[in-house]
């Protein structure tokens, strides 16, 4: 049996990369106890993909991880239930949008005069650039 | 945030872009990253 059945998602990616990012200011152990685990290495569990991350913490780690709690849910439950799944859940009661991509959608309805543009092949290509892909 | 429920299918088209090309990373719009978008998005004349 997989020890780490949830080492390859993007929830798990991220947890570490954002327990990295916030190393000099708090500690892992903090950042289990303003999520509220009462088991400390939980993170440790959740970053090496021994564990997934309950639905119901998601808001409090995300305020421990100080990252955006709809990006954080997304990807939760991609974790929780699968690509598919997720999806699906997404269709019918729509997306999680992260602050971020609210201020995405601002730049384009400003700059089109709120003429809500089409997304084109050119746009398409424009935004790989940005992106560098 | 999960106050989207005005977005119309052109904005959901152009998250689901940006997700895609950014790996779902949730990037920031940045000054240079605002000003190169700003340039797609500006209406064109006729």
């Amino acid at each position: 049996m997989n020890k780490k059945p949830h080492e390859t998602t993007k929830l798990a990616k991220y947890v570490e990369r954002r327990v990295l990012e916030l190393k000099p200011k708090k500690s892992q152990l903090q950042i289990a106890s303003e999520t509220g685990f009462p088991n400390a290495n939980m993170v440790t569990m959740i970053k090496n993909g021994t564990s997934k991350l309950a639905m119901d913490r998601v808001p409090s780690m995300a305020r421990a991880l100080e990252c955006d709690p709809a990006y954080l849910m997304r990807l939760a439950m991609e974790q929780a239930m699968g690509d598919t799944a997720a999806e699906a859940i997404v269709e019918v009661f729509d997306t999680p949008v992260t602050k971020n991509e609210l201020g995405w959608l601002q730049v384009i309805r400003e700059a089109s005069n709120n003429t809500d543009p089409r997304l084109t092949g050119r746009s398409q290509t424009a935004i790989k650039a940005i992106f560098g892909r | 945030m999960n106050d989207n429920d005005d977005l119309t299918p052109n904005e959901r088209a152009w998250l689901r872009f940006l997700r895609d090309v950014s790996n779902d990373r949730d990037p920031r719009p940045t000054l240079r990253r605002v000003q190169l978008l700003r340039r797609i998005c500006v209406p064109r004349r006729e």
